[in-house]
């Protein structure tokens, strides 16, 4: 007995030990590269190794895809414009459009969604394997890539964006989209899903400058539609989005390698479009709205630092 | 020679030479050859981008890890199970043989069987992946330092089980923990702290920290990485003997 109780104090030592190597929190690497992620996508090889050529939350990200074409595989899709904060609503926006306005006319599918891109399994016309790829397309959801795809309402998805950041609480991209369609369905839970990124990744200016729009969001929504009256629930939560979009902006400024003259910044191995995208629209709105609903001179000496951070920046030299 | 490494010589080449003839480790070193064949093509036919290149390595790196950890196990649960099964055991303790002898002999051949696949997976990845990216040799090293001792962790965890459960559960438990036992955690740790006392093998695997080029650890932090599979294996082979000791046999 005695003997079990010396083991029992190893495996004691063992589970204390266990905070201390902790060690996934690195910063210099490249795994949060999101650039490095599509590219990897794209590449022939990811293909040929199949879905589990990425970890988990690669892999549950690719499955949002598929839960929204309808299960229908088809080779992911993403441009860079769409991984912003910004491309990213907008991309959500126009889906819930689309399906909106199918609604309106009558004998229209609203699920209908024209976009060209190959699946996964081929056509028949492509297809080598004759009649087990006949099967294939039976037995599996498949669609001929000729046709306008068909979209779901994103209500499926959403558990697949609290599972990725679960297995990966870092998964930024992750919490940004998921929060973008969850907002769709219920905006407090969306806010709830990006606080809840924040507190995993408390630096990461994407998901602050993500939760600043989902504030201003808000606000336009209590104001019914427009940001421009004297409420004063509006104004607080205005100003609640501006301190967002300024802690953005400075972890942005934290974060972003120095330009060099002649070179585009996009093509930093550490910074791709979209956070540069992101980094203009959280310097441009932490401006913007410290002009319109704070202090003007705090909002110049703030234009003036952000010019001379982002020289390449147009908007933000007029 | 002294007799008792004597023994334990003929106890390593006995479950070697059990190693060398089942399939198990054929068809990983067939898969992994695949993957080399893979990379290689690729490699010839100039089809790497950076990240590309980048994440053929780290998938040559995780499937030598997987595989040499999943041999190691499926090695180390059937080990005294088969020799009571087939009644092999009783004339090697009726020679002048201990059960420690014998039980650190199964645990070490494990050992080395795992070590000798997972050098081999080592020598393919290297061979057949291109480098295009930086990388810290360092963190490299420290993750080549560190495996070995999650093989022997892994190789322990799975004698101890199939010493209290069957085959099969002893099998599916220990293949449990060493692969899902790290997502578990960070699934969990920030509302349960009692699942610190899960074992994390995946804590072990510096592959992707090397391959996203993240820096070495510091001294401090490697020791933490050293001493913690040992306390576990401590744990593992203490128990396991323990237990194997007071067995009826």
């Amino acid at each position: 007995m005695k003997r079990y109780s010396l083991f029992f104090q190893l495996w004691i030592l063992a589970a204390l030990l266990s905070p201390r190597i902790q060690f996934r929190d690195y910063e210099e690497g490249r795994s949060r590269d999101l650039l490095t992620r599509v590219e990897v996508n794209q590449s022939a090889l990811a293909r040929i190794m199949g879905e589990f050529r990425t970890g988990a939350s690669d892999m549950l990200f690719i499955k949002t895809e598929r839960y929204l074409h309808s299960g229908v595989g088809y080779v992911p899709h993403l441009t860079e414009a769409l991984l912003s904060v910004e491309g990213t609503d907008k991309g959500v926006e126009a889906h819930m459009a689309e399906m909106r306005e199918g609604h309106e006319e009558e004998g229209h599918d609203p699920f209908h969604h024209e976009e060209e891109a190959e699946t996964l399994v081929p056509t028949p016309g492509q297809d080598y394997r004759r009649w087990l790829g006949e099967m294939h397309r039976t037995v599996k959801p498949w669609r001929d890539p000729g046709l306008a795809h068909q979209h779901s309402d994103g209500k499926e998805l959403i558990p697949w964006f609290r599972m990725m950041t679960l297995s990966d609480p870092h998964y930024i991209r992750g919490y940004i989209v998921g929060a973008h369609w969850i907002k769709r369905h219920d905006p407090e839970a969306a806010m709830k899903f990006v606080e809840e990124g924040l507190i995993h990744n408390p630096n990461d200016f994407q998901l602050h400058l993500s939760k600043a729009f989902l504030m201003l969001q808000e606000a336009r929504r209590m104001g019914q539609g427009t940001l421009e009256t004297d409420d004063i629930a509006v104004q607080g939560q205005i100003v609640r989005a501006k301190r967002y979009f300024q802690r953005a902006a400075e972890e942005m400024a934290r974060v972003r390698p120095r330009e060099v003259p002649g070179e585009d910044i996009a093509d930093h191995p550490d910074w791709g479009t979209y956070h540069e995208s992101d980094a203009m629209a959280a310097a441009h709105m932490a401006i913007l709205l410290e002009e319109r609903y704070g202090d003007p001179d705090t909002a110049l000496e703030l234009k003036t630092r952000y010019q001379k951070l982002m020289p390449g920046y147009e908007r933000l030299q007029r | 020679m002294n007799k008792k490494i004597l023994t334990l010589l003929i106890l390593l080449r006995g479950s070697l030479l059990e190693l060398w003839r089942r399939q198990d480790m054929w068809i990983l070193v067939m898969l992994m050859g695949l993957f080399g064949l893979v990379a290689l093509g690729a490699r010839f036919t100039g089809s790497h981008s950076p990240a590309a290149a980048t994440f053929m390595l780290d998938l040559g790196y995780q499937l030598a890890g997987i595989f040499a950890h999943f041999l190691t196990v499926i090695l180390a649960v059937r080990q005294i199970p088969n020799e009571i099964e087939n009644r092999t055991l009783y004339p090697l303790l009726a020679k002048p043989l201990d059960r420690d002898t014998l039980l650190m002999g199964k645990w070490l051949a494990c050992v080395l069987g795992g070590l000798l696949v997972y050098s081999l997976f080592v020598v393919i990845v290297e061979l057949v992946t291109p480098r295009m990216e930086t990388y810290v040799f360092a963190t490299l090293l420290q993750h080549l330092a560190v495996q070995p001792l999650s093989i022997a962790w892994a190789a322990g965890l799975g004698i101890l089980l199939s010493l209290c459960l069957p085959r099969g559960l002893a099998l599916g438990g220990s293949l449990l923990l060493v692969f899902a036992s790290e997502t578990l955690f960070n699934w969990l740790r920030d509302s349960i702290s009692l699942v610190h006392a899960l074992p994390r093998f995946g804590a072990l695997n510096l592959a992707t920290r090397y391959t996203d080029g993240a820096g070495a650890l510091t001294a401090a932090e490697f020791l933490f990485l050293v001493v913690y599979p040992l306390l576990w294996t401590l744990f593992c082979l203490g128990t396991a003997r323990e237990l194997f000791r007071r067995r009826a046999l």
